[in-house]
């Protein structure tokens, strides 16, 4: 995912770094008086000159803006899943492990510990562990108390520096047996 | 401030360091490509070496363990030898920031995590 960011910010650079060339040769060719090169900029300010405020376009582009900016804000604001989470500080130093490895640990941690979870799913977020289990058709009612504790179990030993919270769910499914 | 040293040397060095603390599987990044030092003659995936950087030169070393010791233990371990390593390597840049990143845990066999 990274380097996809990398490359778009690099094709968007080189896009703004043409555009801004752009604009400097037609800037230059609007103060020598000659004509533009790509800009139609007597059509563009022939147009501006007659739009009014009540412009049915002008409305729809507006409204058009303002949706792309709010649901741009609202990606900048939604939580995402944290990059890493911070182990307990030795000596004012912390150290810091990545969520693909808590979720491997409480995963392995889960299917060890009981012998009816078929199956064992977890979601590191950054305040909290989601488990999804797969129980055998056997399992009692009880195996979301059972579960939980030892998910807890294997974060204290991680010495994860936040306490996470932990949810299970339960799921029975008779074709997947360990 | 200058030093001989290049910063794709103190890598290598980072990266023999941190391998032979007691707990560390490998050092690498949690996704390839992603965290390295590049130089000329190679590069040295899941150590990135900050000689200049604004806070004082720093390491970032990332490490795939296996899962038996506390693992802040492990991390602090890893740091004070990278640490001790790079004040000998380069005394002209010391002292150094060291971040440890767990990339990911080992699981070899049933784990016991009591």
């Amino acid at each position: 995912m990274r380097a996809l960011d990398r490359l778009l910010a690099l094709l968007g650079g080189l896009a703004l770094a043409g555009l801004g060339a752009l604009v400097a040769i037609e800037a230059g060719l609007r103060a020598a008086d000659r004509d533009a090169l790509v800009i139609p900029r007597r059509r563009w300010d022939r147009s501006l000159s007659d739009l009014e405020w009540t412009s049915s376009t002008l409305e729809l582009v507006a409204i058009i803006t303002i949706a792309a900016g709010a649901i741009l804000l609202l990606l900048q604001v939604a939580p995402r899943r944290p990059r890493r989470l911070a182990l307990e500080s030795i000596d004012g130093r912390a150290a810091w492990i990545t969520p693909a490895g808590v979720r491997r640990v409480v995963e392995r941690a889960v299917l060890d510990a009981h012998d009816d979870v078929a199956d064992a799913r977890a979601q590191v977020q950054r305040r909290r562990v989601r488990v999804k289990a797969t129980v055998v058709a056997s399992a009692d009612d009880g195996a979301p108390s059972r579960i939980g504790p030892t998910v807890a179990a294997a974060l204290d030993a991680l010495e994860v520096e936040r306490n996470l919270r932990v949810r299970v769910r339960i799921d029975r499914n008779q074709d997947r047996v360990r | 401030m200058t030093t001989s040293v290049a910063p794709l040397a103190l890598a290598r060095l980072v990266a023999r360091v941190a391998g032979a603390c007691d707990g560390v599987e490998a050092v690498a990044p949690a996704l390839p490509g992603v965290a390295a030092t590049h130089g000329p003659g190679g590069r040295v995936p899941g150590v990135v070496v900050h000689p200049l950087a604004p806070g004082g030169p720093s390491v970032t070393v990332h490490v795939r363990v296996s899962l038996g010791r506390p693992l802040p233990a492990v991390a602090d371990e890893i740091r004070r030898a990278t640490i001790e390593a790079l004040a000998q390597a380069d005394p002209d840049r010391a002292p150094w920031t060291v971040d440890v990143h767990i990339a990911d845990v080992v699981l070899a066999g049933p784990a016991s995590l009591s």
